[in-house]
């Protein structure tokens, strides 16, 4: 026969149990929901993920390639303009404010306005190569880094391929704008160690046409100074 | 090209003529071809300009070629120094056309005087830059009584009055002569202790001591008389006394040169301390 207590708490386990059983029966519920939704959105990521990173691989060189489409044409554009230009500048009649002006204008082309105007300091002329010098050092304020390459790179050429006079310019234009990169001071060090070789080492790799003994001197000083006032 | 390119860039342009716009404003000279493209030393003349309605056509013929005669005869005497370079359309006007650069690329370009001249009514000015003096002196050493920029008048008021005297004047060409002689003396001068080859070292030398000599003989010979005829007498005191100092101070660096071997080195150096005396 069972007792009060024995019937007491085969109620109380039963409660308990059924507790359990509901407390069982909620987690499963929520799991399912979660699965649910992770079920719903895994096709549409799967689906989606990859259209998506297609599309910024997409975009991105699409815009790089238009970029680079717009830069060319632009570049194209600019060496029409600044052909015009420098025909001006090369005018044989041409008087030094039209020179200076017109080297100011290839100058606001920024870096394709460099090679033009160091072109121009090889045609020679007064008021061209004074011009063109004040155009060099001008488009240093637009772009300083590219202009200042563009130097060193001249002053690197040992194939006769710039007068004595070219480079005496191209030092000093350095010089005023501050080209105090390394790039740039290796080429005045590797310049003046050329210089130092002798003159005709030195005329075997500068077009030393019409110059004398008093320039070659006194470019031996301009490279001293330049260096020193750039850190050697 | 797109218009706000255009604009861009014209406002570019404008923002660059700004910053770098002072040296514009001064540099008004027509270029001549021949001063860079004909190598080795050379001597510049300009137009002889006429202020208008002041100065008849005839008249200013007649002295251009007096002066073209004169150049000339210059030229025979240092042609194979020299070449004689004649730019029609260049008349520099002004002091500050030879600004530092300019100065320094002419100088690089072999030019050793540049000269031009100007007429109104019964006066005559001839202006010369002397290159080198103006670009070692009065640039590089900052010596500001020594500009290497002359004037030389030959003003109507102040005896030249009489037409063929002031053709003779103008025509004349001495001061034009002692200033050539000066530029070459300053320019080989400097050349010559860069030269490696000992005999043209020697010869740079010797010729630089000879010009400044030759400068101060025809120095002598243009002394300002007359006030307003030819040099001002303290612009002629300054380059008397640079022409005589420079000679003394060739004596001195040729004789501390080791490539050197001419006679400086032999004489005795109170000897070289003045120009012997022209015969």
């Amino acid at each position: 026969m069972t007792t009060p207590v024995e019937i007491r708490l085969t109620q109380e386990l039963a409660l308990a149990l059924a507790a359990l059983r509901r407390d069982a029966a909620g987690g499963s519920e929520k799991k399912s929901r979660s699965a649910r939704v992770w079920e719903f959105l895994q096709p549409l990521l799967t689906t989606l993920i990859p259209g998506l990173v297609l599309f910024l691989i997409g975009y991105v060189f699409l815009d790089t390639a238009k970029q680079k489409l717009e830069e060319r044409q632009l570049g194209t554009e600019n060496a029409k303009e600044v052909r015009d230009l420098v025909k001006e500048l090369l005018r044989d009649d041409i008087d030094g404010r039209t020179a200076d002006a017109t080297a100011l204008a290839i100058a606001a082309f920024g870096r394709y306005a460099v090679v033009p105007l160091v072109t121009v300091l090889q045609a020679g002329g007064e008021s061209r190569v004074l011009a063109a010098e004040k155009g060099i050092r001008a488009t240093a304020l637009l772009d300083r880094s590219y202009t200042c390459g563009v130097l060193a790179e001249v002053l690197d050429n040992r194939s006769r391929g710039f007068t004595l006079l070219v480079h005496k310019n191209v030092i000093r234009a350095a010089d005023r704008i501050g080209c105090g990169d390394d790039r740039l001071r290796q080429s005045l060090v590797a310049y003046r160690q050329l210089l130092r070789a002798g003159d005709t080492r030195y005329a075997e790799a500068v077009d030393t046409t019409d110059a004398n003994p008093g320039q070659i001197q006194a470019l031996r000083d301009d490279v001293d100074s330049a260096l020193k006032r750039l850190g050697q | 090209m797109p218009g706000h390119r255009r604009a861009l860039i014209a406002l570019a342009g404008a923002w660059l003529l700004l910053v770098l716009g002072a040296p514009v404003a001064r540099a008004q000279v027509a270029d001549c071809d021949q001063i860079s493209h004909l190598p080795g030393d050379k001597i510049v003349m300009d137009s002889v300009k006429g202020v208008s309605g002041t100065v008849s056509g005839p008249m200013q013929i007649r002295l251009q070629n007096a002066l073209d005669m004169k150049l000339g005869e210059l030229n025979q005497d240092l042609k194979s120094l020299v070449k004689f370079v004649f730019c029609d359309a260049r008349w520099p006007g002004s002091e500050s056309v030879f600004d530092a650069d300019r100065s320094e690329l002419l100088n690089d370009y072999g030019v050793m005087v540049e000269a031009w001249g100007e007429l109104s009514g019964d006066d005559a000015v001839l202006y010369f830059a002397i290159i080198p003096v103006r670009h070692y002196e009065y640039f590089k050493a900052s010596a500001t009584s020594l500009t290497g920029y002359e004037v030389a008048e030959y003003r109507a008021a102040h005896g030249a009055a009489d037409p063929d005297v002031r053709l003779t004047l103008f025509g004349g060409a001495g001061e034009l002569k002692a200033m050539v002689s000066l530029a070459l003396g300053v320019a080989y001068a400097r050349r010559a202790p860069g030269e490696a080859d000992r005999m043209k070292k020697t010869n740079l030398y010797d010729s630089s001591r000879a010009f400044f000599c030759n400068a101060l003989t025809l120095l002598d010979q243009v002394r300002p008389k007359t006030p307003g005829v030819g040099f001002s007498a303290s612009d002629w005191q300054v380059l008397v006394d640079y022409a005589g100092k420079s000679a003394q101070a060739i004596a001195q660096n040729a004789r501390a040169d080791a490539g050197y071997a001419g006679l400086m080195k032999q004489l005795p150096e109170e000897k070289l301390r003045d120009c012997p005396k022209p015969p």
